[in-house]
């Protein structure tokens, strides 16, 4: 550790920052109960999973550059890879990612000093590497192969002990999961200063208060699907088992009906990145601000209503109508975030930093997964496309085109608050070509070949396809390399990156009206919030801005004079 | 708030042109996207498939209106609306458009709306019960699929009847046989895990769902109607795949629906020869019970490479013959393998947790129901199975039978199937043919 | 080095909640628990809509169950977990009333009212085990299937029950040492707690024992 613990202010010009203390890196290492150090940990953790699920995803590719099973032991090997590859990126890398950037931001968006309840959030952190660990140590002594969603009777009659640590870290997970998102619930509710008015609320803090609602109420879901799993399992029960008495259907009924509002929990909070990044980077109020906030909630509450639309293929015939129509309806919602993001950059003064950059990246890409979701919900169309590479096409756009291009939006937007520097802008770019190129040609293609005929989650299959999946795995490399370019952003900004300043984009959120990193207790004075969090434009906005400036020194370098 | 709507912009014509322009651009890429169709999805071999892909064109054509309008949308802002070097100013401070936000929620709502009813309509029109489902021979037959980790079993329950009274049943393996305008109507069961059974030419795809044995499981219905593809010479092979992950071998998981011109090559090339293989059994045991044994469902759970056996449920049959002599002290391979069979409960070989089936001649699926002659006839086909045999192959005629008197205390008619002398020679080309024609029972 | 970096450090790990007044403590302490409730009532009602499949399905298992099963003692029990919550409410308005040494009498009695609800449900596990009611599936027995229905349910509400007891133990430690002389929320919360775990058992008897 003493290696990495360099001392700051070190370098000439950095005297200006003297001021601004930024925690050494061991305490990043320790117990803490400030948010913002919890944000960090929760962020850096969640990034290390993402490497490792990625590192199985390119496993998976590689397995798939032939018809044949050639670099794996056996279908079973291929299909742990994937299972765990799924509960990695899941439950371990999008979830904690969002609580990093939460926890990190949501408090100083409010103007309140920290969390609600500061010991519960370290709390909630400190259960994922345990959860972790059982979930690796699965993988690792007898691993579990029936897929992330785990349908029985091939997880309880069919799998090895595995699956039985799976299950418990994925409750361990849920548990954490359900501890935070009552933390944001409660400091979004209670710890708002008087001015911060519901209506004043950031996008961002809107998101957040939506996904937790839906944490809150969807994954107890998990939790009692996952008791009946393991009691089945370990104690002898057969609520799944068909020769029992159980229903097989019971545990997808259950397991959905969290794990469809999950998709939210996963892609909500980046769509409060978006309406942030997107105002502050093209200088120009979010469109319909009440709109986006509203339809936040809206897309919360229609997506408890679709669960079954993932058990099409399974579910009585004349049951699937219903799920059909509500899925279709989430559209609507969506479309007006769309819309109001394209409302919102138009006639704007768009400028290119990478944080933009991922953000128009997002819309660009998630409009597709958009687009297929709604085939998807046509169920005659469904019924063809279940369960194919169209399926596995479809949620990558949304969680990868969608919740990782957000996190990356994110990355680069907040990275100077949270270290007090600056990233490379032209390294962000770099990355950003080579992600958004490397994630076109690698998901793009496998709606064709799922609508050929090739189903998910198989090693082997028809030669025909061999040219497409060959195509797609040498783009999903491409995409693999691109992570390299902004882990050594990351690193090199950390210790070079110029000095940020508080506001280094001149934004009216109150997250930056404070020094970056901001201290211990967040603000020195009480924080008075603009009277609107995305006012660009107006004299007041350029007025309150400069009385920032004034008051934490020298405004910053602008991203990209650099 | 207040400045929410003071400095309000109208709609500048520059974006109504380059709406307009996208909106040609659009419907351009649309038809230049839809030569890529029948690309991107498989033959149309049922009349389903024709009306799925109808639904198909027409979310590409909403779908691709969508993706042109907010990709251009997109691209303009990225172009006309950079930031100009040195400038450092701020957009309009321009909130919203209440009637903007209406029309766009409305516009969409209305979209989906219709898409609901289309969909809905196709569902019902694909769906609905059709009057004359498996018609062979101007009856109606039940065709049942098992699926089992990693094979497909088809079986026709038809109208004949033996000899015996015993309804006949063909067993065509991992193959359904149909032909052009039959109405199709599958009952779909498994014996272990979900199976998802899909034929991506037919469109059509149904989960296997396992269901509580004492209730007779819980079948799920499958139908379509095949139709006649252009171009292609019948009789024509469609794959069959499981789409359900089901372990270890699910991407072996494969079939094929073989569709016949019309329903006489049906008769004469599948049916007619599957029904009179089962009634003129070869007089050799061995032969005989080549086909017997496939008859059963054996395939679902047991590897055998002579016959193309794929599934790991159960154990190994190749070289079966090699270790049955040592498997129970004091039982020979021919008392091994037939108690196996007939009292699959007495044993389990070490490393398999799945009980096997019920066979024998009092049991209650009337598909598992096996005589003595059966029994006979597919220990010996099994007694074949192997490099150096443990079984008496000398003497297989008394050897095998008096294995099944000891175990089993049954008399058995080893004359069976002999009764027709003067036509041994000819049921003997016949059973190398039925061979050719695949694994048909 | 991590001592030297820490020196010119303000102190990272503060106090829980020295920034936030009495009031906003106990509003966020308040709201909090309800959302865990909120929670925790989902999970019972996957387990009670689970039993309430069964019980349609399963006409003749539960009444012979039902015949098994007796009302008496789990009758008593319930009375004693209701007189727990009453406890509850006393001890909570001693508290209130400045009364340490009367609010330490009232949860020690809800505490022990829990105890002796976990000695009952212990002693019906045993007489239900004696006749063949067990968690796990047996094709042999009769009840094959009734017992994860009925154990589950039960055995997680205990469970709670069990939970809560530790709960008021700390409680009055805490109490005995006057920490809620001047602000009971810790008291309240254990009461909205030990509430819920009493108004999920009166449903639980209500579909399990009477229906």
């Amino acid at each position: 550790m003493a290696t990495i613990a360099v001392p700051l202010g070190g370098q000439a010009e950095q005297q200006e920052a003297e001021a601004v203390r930024r925690p050494a890196l061991s305490d990043y290492l320790r117990w803490s109960v400030d948010h913002k150090i919890i944000g960090v940990q929760y962020g850096v953790s969640a990034f290390l999973f993402f490497i490792i699920g990625g590192a199985m995803a390119m496993g998976i590719r590689l397995e798939l550059w032939t018809p044949e099973l050639d670099l794996m032991v056996s279908g079973a090997a291929y299909n742990s890879l994937f299972t765990i590859h799924g509960t990695i990126m899941i439950f371990l890398f999008i979830i904690p990612m969002w609580a990093a950037f939460g926890n990190f931001v949501v408090p100083l968006q409010l103007g309140a000093k920290d969390m609600a309840f500061p010991w519960l959030n370290a709390f909630a952190f400190w259960l994922i590497p345990p959860a972790a660990v059982v979930v690796l140590l699965g993988y690792f002594v007898s691993p579990a192969e029936a897929g992330w969603t785990s349908y029985p009777p091939l997880s309880t009659l069919f799998s090895g002990d595995g699956q039985t640590l799976w299950a418990l870290g994925a409750h361990l997970l849920g548990i954490s999961s359900i501890m935070g998102s009552i933390n944001f619930i409660v400091t979004i509710f209670n710890m708002r200063p008087p001015e911060m008015t519901i209506w004043r609320m950031p996008l961002l803090c809107w998101a957040v208060l939506a996904t937790s609602i839906i944490a809150v109420m969807a994954t107890p879901f998990l939790a009692g699907a996952l008791t009946l799993l393991l009691l089945d399992r370990v104690a002898g029960t057969t609520f799944f088992d068909a020769a029992g008495g159980g229903d097989v259907l019971l545990w997808q009924n259950i397991f959905w009906f969290y794990s469809h509002p999950a998709v939210y929990i996963m892609v909500l909070p980046g769509m409060g990145v978006l309406s942030e990044v997107l105002s502050v980077h093209s200088r120009k109020p979010v469109f319909g601000y009440r709109m986006v906030g509203l339809s936040s909630m809206g897309i919360a509450f229609v997506g408890f209503t679709v669960w079954a639309h993932h058990m099409f293929t399974s579910l009585q015939p004349e049951l699937r109508i219903p799920f059909m129509i509500t899925t279709m309806i989430i559209a609507v919602p969506t479309g007006i975030k769309m819309f109001s993001w394209l409302g919102t950059i138009w006639g704007g003064k768009i400028r290119f930093t990478s944080a933009m950059l991922f953000a128009l990246g997002f819309l660009s890409l998630f409009v597709i997964g958009g687009i297929s979701g709604v085939m998807l919900a046509a169920l005659p169309f469904d019924i063809h496309v279940h369960d194919t590479y169209f399926v596995v096409s479809h949620f990558h756009f949304v969680l990868f085109g969608g919740s990782v291009f957000a996190v990356y939006a994110a990355l680069y937007h907040w990275f100077p608050k949270v270290t007090g520097r600056m990233m490379n802008e032209r390294l962000g770019r770099i990355h950003f070509v080579f992600t958004y190129f490397g994630f076109l040609f690698t998901f793009f293609p496998m709606h064709v070949v799922g609508m050929l005929g090739m189903p998910r989650r198989v090693a082997v299959y028809v030669e025909a396809f061999q040219p497409w999946n060959q195509l797609i795995s040498l783009s999903a490399f491409v995409l693999g390399f691109s992570t390299f370019i902004v882990i050594y952003n990351v690193i090199k900004s950390y210790y070079h990156g110029p000095i940020a300043g508080a506001n280094p984009w001149r934004a009216l959120t109150l997250e930056w009206q404070t020094t970056s990193p901001p201290p211990p207790m967040n603000f020195d004075d009480d924080p008075i919030p603009f009277e609107d969090p995305y006012g660009y434009g107006t004299e007041a906005s350029a007025a309150y801005l400069e009385v920032v400036d004034e008051a934490f020194g020298v405004r910053s370098n602008r991203a990209g004079e650099h | 708030m207040e400045n929410r709507g003071s400095n309000t912009p109208s709609i500048s014509p520059a974006a109504v042109v380059v709406a307009a322009v996208f909106l040609l651009v659009s419907v351009i890429g649309i038809n230049w996207f839809t030569t890529f169709v029948p690309v991107v999805l498989p033959e149309q071999a049922s009349a389903e498939s024709k009306s799925v892909d109808e639904l198909f064109y027409i979310l590409m054509i909403i779908g691709g209106v969508v993706f042109f309008l907010i990709q251009g949308m997109l691209l303009i802002s990225v172009i006309a609306f950079r930031a100009r070097p040195g400038d450092e100013g701020d957009g309009p401070t321009y909130h919203g458009n209440p009637l903007l936000e209406i029309v766009w929620t409305i516009i969409p709502a209305l979209v989906v709306v219709f898409l609901a009813v289309v969909s809905f309509n196709i569902w019902t029109q694909n769906t609905e019960p059709k009057a004359a489902i498996n018609m062979v021979e101007g009856q109606s037959i039940s065709i049942n699929v098992t699926g089992a980790r990693y094979a497909w079993t088809h079986q026709y329950v038809t109208e004949r009847f033996d000899p015996d009274g015993n309804q006949i049943v063909i067993n065509s393996g991992p193959e359904l046989h149909t032909y052009i305008g039959q109405n199709v109507d599958l009952t779909l069961q498994t014996q272990d895990v979900i199976h998802s059974y899909w034929v991506p030419a037919m469109r059509v795809k149904q989960d296997l769902l396992p269901g509580d044995p004492r209730r007779g499981g819980r079948p799920t219905q499958l139908r379509f109607t095949p139709i006649r593809v252009e171009d292609r010479s019948y009789p024509a092979r469609y794959p069959i795949v499981c789409a359900e992950l089901c372990g270890d071998g699910h991407g072996r998981m494969q079939g094929t629906v073989i569709v016949y011109e019309d329903e006489s090559q049906f008769l004469d090339q599948f049916y007619e020869p599957a029904i009179y293989a089962i009634l003129n059994p070869p007089a050799d045991p061995v032969l005989r019970g080549e086909i017997e044994i496939q008859n059963y469902i054996c395939n679902s759970c047991h590897i055998l490479d002579s016959l193309g056996w794929t599934s790991t449920t159960g154990p190994s049959l190749n070289g079966v013959a090699d270790r049955a002599g040592e498997r129970v002290p004091g039982q020979t391979a021919e008392e091994y393998i037939a108690t196996s069979i007939w009292n699959s409960g007495a044993f389990r070989v070490p490393g398999y947790d799945q009980q096997m089936a019920a066979f024998g001649p009092d049991v209650m699926e009337a598909t598992n129901v096996m005589s003595p002659e059966q029994l006979y006839s597919i220990v010996a086909y099994l007694c074949t199975q192997g490099e150096q045999s443990d079984c008496d192959m000398e003497n297989a005629s008394a050897a095998i039978p008096d294995a099944i008197q000891t175990v089993f205390g049954y008399e058995v008619d080893i004359t069976f199937g002999m009764e027709d002398d003067e036509d041994e020679a000819m049921l003997e080309a016949d059973a190398a043919s039925d061979d050719e024609s695949g694994a048909s029972g | 080095m991590a001592e030297l970096t820490a020196s010119h450090l303000p102190a990272a790990a503060h106090d829980d909640h020295g920034h936030m007044s009495e009031e906003e403590h106990n509003n966020n302490m308040k709201l909090g628990v309800w959302l865990y409730l909120a929670s925790e009532i989902v999970i019972f009602s996957i387990m009670i809509v689970g039993y309430i499949i069964f019980r349609i399905n399963e006409k003749d298992i539960v009444a012979q169950a039902h015949e098994e099963l007796g009302v008496g003692l789990v009758t008593a029990n319930t009375f004693v977990l209701l007189a727990s919550s009453f406890f509850m409410v006393m001890g909570l308005r001693a508290m209130q009333g400045g009364n340490r040494a009367g609010m330490l009498r009232w949860i020690g009695l809800t505490a022990l009212g829990g105890i002796v609800f976990l000695g009952g449900q212990y002693i019906e596990y045993s007489e239900l085990a004696h006749l063949g009611i067990v968690l796990g599936f047996d094709t042999a027995s009769e009840w094959s299937t009734f017992g994860m229905r009925f154990y589950a349910p039960t055995f997680f509400h205990g469970a709670h029950v069990f939970v809560g007891v530790l709960w008021a133990l700390e409680v009055m430690r805490r109490g005995a040492k006057g920490r809620y002389d001047n602000n009971p929320i810790g008291i309240e919360m254990f009461g909205l707690y030990w509430h819920f775990v009493d108004v999920v058992w009166i449903m639980l008897f209500t579909l399990i024992y009477l229906v």
